[in-house]
């Protein structure tokens, strides 16, 4: 399984907010495909896959996320 | 540019300003679609994303259209909404970046600021945007702050501000290609303040299913902000 985490994207220690995601949880999904939006008051994200496989999404949409938060999983 | 002499005046002075600045800026002031005038700046990430290191400063107006955030484009009601509208006097797209409902018209100066790079900063990349635009305002005597504005449509952190009043809204966007992240940071700077601008974003907004209460009196226009002729050029 591997982590798909939010990266350090923004300075500070604010809480941003997963705008979408773009495939459901279980679908496959490709390595450094955009999985979903993160959103940081009006700057829009995109949260890449780090490996290909089966998505298991964590945070579902609209949740509150911060930055190294493990926001789903990539099983191979 | 077709917003009345006094309004293309000021647009004209202010570019000026900006382009003394930035020497490289794309100055786009075309007509065209409004959605794909919107969808240039997003065109200009991914030319530019193959160049880290690589900056590009676009000046551009729009013809009248209220433009949403890229979260409200998502809506279930947005794509009747935008369908509905393009026989209307208000055409609705949408943009990339985040935030609410804007308009673009004549009389409103967008600047939107291309940047490739190794890594995220979007904060520096708000304040380099924000500070080219309060440098260039500064040579036409107004004193441009930053900040959210309470009660102003569309708020935010990097709001431009004047005497306490919304003269500019900005949003971002990034993308990111095999390691290098494109940002787009922009910014629509009211040149004459029309408070139907308001009101309309706001039917817009309440039809994608958000409503705040807002005031118009939350935003400025540069013309309404401007200091006399005689202390412009004393």
């Amino acid at each position: 399984m591997t982590d798909v985490t939010i990266p350090d994207w923004w300075d500070g220690d604010t809480e941003a907010a997963i705008a979408a995601w773009f495939y459901e949880d279980g679908d496959r999904v490709e390595a450094g495909s955009v999985v979903a939006e993160v959103m940081l008051e009006k700057s829009a994200f995109e949260l890449m896959a780090p490996v290909g496989g089966r998505l298991n999404i964590l945070a579902p949409a609209e949740s509150i996320v911060r930055k190294t938060m493990v926001v789903a999983r990539i099983a191979a | 540019m077709g917003a009345g002499p006094e309004s293309d005046r000021i647009m004209a002075s202010l570019i000026a300003a900006i382009v003394a600045e930035h020497t490289d800026a794309w100055i786009d002031l075309a007509p065209g679609d409004p959605q794909a005038r919107v969808d240039t700046d997003l065109a200009l990430v991914e030319s530019v994303i193959a160049d880290p290191g690589a900056c590009r400063l676009r000046i551009w107006t729009n013809a009248r259209c209220v433009v949403v955030g890229c979260g409200q484009a998502r809506m279930p009601g947005f794509a009747d909404l935008a369908a509905k509208s393009r026989a209307t006097i208000w055409p609705v797209v949408a943009r990339a970046s985040g935030g609410t409902a804007v308009v673009h018209r004549p009389g409103v100066l967008n600047i939107s600021l291309v940047r490739a790079r190794l890594g995220h900063a979007i904060e520096a990349d708000y304040a380099n945007l924000v500070r080219l635009i309060a440098s260039a305002a500064a040579t036409l005597g107004v004193a441009v702050g930053h900040g959210s504005v309470p009660g102003a449509s569309c708020d935010g952190r990097w709001n431009l501000v004047v005497g306490g009043r919304k003269l500019a809204g900005t949003a971002a966007a990034t993308r990111t290609r095999g390691g290098v992240v494109g940002s787009l940071v922009h910014a629509s700077l009211t040149l004459n303040g029309d408070v139907v601008d308001v009101s309309v974003a706001e039917k817009v907004n309440a039809a994608l299913g958000r409503s705040a209460r807002v005031s118009c009196h939350a935003h400025t226009g540069l013309l309404d902000v401007l200091p006399p002729t005689s202390e412009l050029f004393a």
